[in-house]
């Protein structure tokens, strides 16, 4: 019982920086019907923004309060926005209305150049950043196991639930996530009505990179460690959560990201964590075989 | 010509400006992992290079696209000579990108020169294509080179080694063709079968001795 309940706080912490990366692969494919191949590097980017970012605070002097880890947050996000923005207006925008197959490829590019810019810029080492958040506390014992929560996982829960409420309330709500909801549905129409496409395809980019700097941030702070190479299988995986809760749809990315957490780490806790990403990408078979939609995913309807 | 010089100098701005945001992190602070915890030095002035060739050759490009040829060509010229020269910058790289930049203002601005030349000279005199005509004996002429090139003294360990992987791309291609060109199906794991084929061989020839000369 103890056992099963850390593992289901490490599952839901992991599955919480997956859903965030998720959301920017789903918010893509909604609204270009494009996956974003340098998303995960855009994550990877993130990571390495908030850890030089975590290096000049403490050189300033502000140590690692709560004012460092809310200054970082907001850097990592505006910083690698520019990074989402920047993408999209070289690789993706000039190939628009292409042929389905070029902004693909163009995205598998942009992804190896920006490991490579990473790489070349920073180094191949992997960067240790030590501990940001310590501390925690025990939640119960049972049979002589202590079953502990750290304050870094309280944190890393409570921002995505809450940056989740409030992705969710702008697409709802707001001018801008009914513009994203019109591209999505029709782009030329939407267009004829007077929506700016190219403008609300832009911030969708911007939104997608501000919400996987965040992920960056929590992968930094929760494993301490990031090199230019984890964008890699870190994208991959988010990748595979939006498909399993079905691509397009935002409750869907989560779900996917938090299936994904569970299944990995329940894996590697009783099983093998040598086979962990199989039984992942097994699952992700099985779902889209008997969901071909994934999860949550609407059945596509052929607009005439 | 004043208000559109002013537009791309805004352009050019605006490009650096992004540029400035998109390296000021990665590119400005260099971490260092020296043993007990890390640490960073600056390279603000690699940085400032980098966002100041970037300024002119987004301005060198606009001008060329708007027809201003002989500017965009003088900026071409300078870039590259800059980068060239013996010039101590920072680092190697930052010769190549800067010698690079200019050398891409340059080809864009003589691209619609040639672009015609080409045109004209891809028909013969008689006014047929010459590229069907090549095409009839380049690929016999490839063959002919790949089946001579082991005799000859050309042909050795390194070259062999790199023509055999210009040939295993190119069977990946041909597969990699069939799959998502022909049936349309863009299949990410195709490259797993290349896995599949080189593990095979590796254990039947150490296992069985199969293969191995």
């Amino acid at each position: 019982m103890a056992y099963f309940s850390q593992q289901l706080i490490n599952a839901i912490t992991l599955g919480a920086i997956y859903g965030l990366i998720a959301i920017g692969y789903t918010m893509v494919y909604g609204i270009i019907g494009m996956i974003n191949f340098a998303h995960g590097e855009v994550f990877m980017i993130g990571a390495f923004i908030s850890l030089i970012g975590f290096m000049i605070c403490a050189m300033l002097g502000i140590g690692s309060g709560a004012v460092a880890i809310v200054l970082v947050l907001l850097l990592a996000m505006a910083f690698t926005a520019i990074y989402g923005w920047a993408i999209e207006r070289a690789a993706y925008r000039p190939l628009r209305g292409s042929f389905k197959l070029a902004p693909l490829i163009s995205a598998i590019g942009v992804s190896v150049m920006l490991q490579n810019y990473v790489q070349l810029a920073q180094g191949a080492r992997p960067k240790p950043a030590g501990q940001i958040v310590e501390g925690g506390f025990n939640l119960f014992s049972a049979d002589g196991f202590d079953v502990r929560v750290t304050w870094l996982q309280i944190i890393i829960v409570i921002v995505t639930v809450s940056l989740m409420v409030g992705f969710s309330w702008l697409i709802a709500a707001t001018p801008l996530g009914r513009q994203q909801r019109a591209c999505e549905q029709d782009m030329k129409m939407a267009s004829l009505l007077g929506v700016d496409v190219d403008r609300t395809i832009s911030l969708t980019f911007v939104m997608g990179a501000a919400l996987a700097a965040v992920a960056g941030m929590m992968f930094l702070m929760y494993y301490g460690i990031v090199d230019f190479f984890i964008g890699f299988l870190a994208g991959i995986k988010a990748f595979t959560a939006a498909v399993l809760g079905g691509i397009g749809s935002l409750a869907g990315a989560m779900l996917g990201g938090l299936l994904i957490g569970l299944i990995e780490v329940f894996w590697a806790g009783y099983f093998s964590s040598e086979y962990k990403d199989v039984a992942v990408f097994g699952i992700l078979v099985l779902v889209l075989i008997f969901r071909p939609t994934g999860l949550l995913g609407k059945p596509e309807i052929e607009k005439v | 010509m004043g208000p559109r010089l002013q537009h791309h100098l805004k352009d050019a701005g605006l490009t650096a400006l992004v540029a400035a945001g998109l390296g000021i992190f990665i590119v400005g602070f260099r971490t260092y992992d020296i043993g007990k915890g890390l640490t960073f030095d600056y390279q603000f002035v690699d940085l400032g290079i980098a966002i100041v060739t970037i300024f002119f050759g987004r301005l060198g490009l606009s001008l060329a696209a708007d027809g201003l040829a002989w500017p965009a060509l003088a900026l071409g010229a300078v870039l590259g000579a800059i980068g060239a020269s013996p010039l101590k910058l920072p680092s190697t790289f930052l010769h190549w990108f800067v010698t690079l930049a200019g050398l891409l203002i340059v080809l864009r601005t003589i691209w619609p020169w040639a672009n015609h030349g080409l045109a004209v000279a891809r028909h013969s005199p008689r006014g047929v294509p010459i590229g069907q005509a090549v095409a009839k004996w380049f690929g016999a002429a490839l063959l002919l080179a790949a089946v001579v090139l082991p005799m000859t003294p050309l042909g050795d360990q390194k070259t062999m080694d790199l023509a055999v992987l210009i040939l295993t791309y190119v069977m990946l291609g041909w597969g990699l063709n069939i799959v998502v060109g022909l049936a349309g199906l863009l299949d990410l794991g195709y490259v797993a079968f290349y896995a599949v084929g080189a593990y095979s061989y590796a254990l039947l020839s150490t296992q069985y001795g199969l293969g191995s000369a």
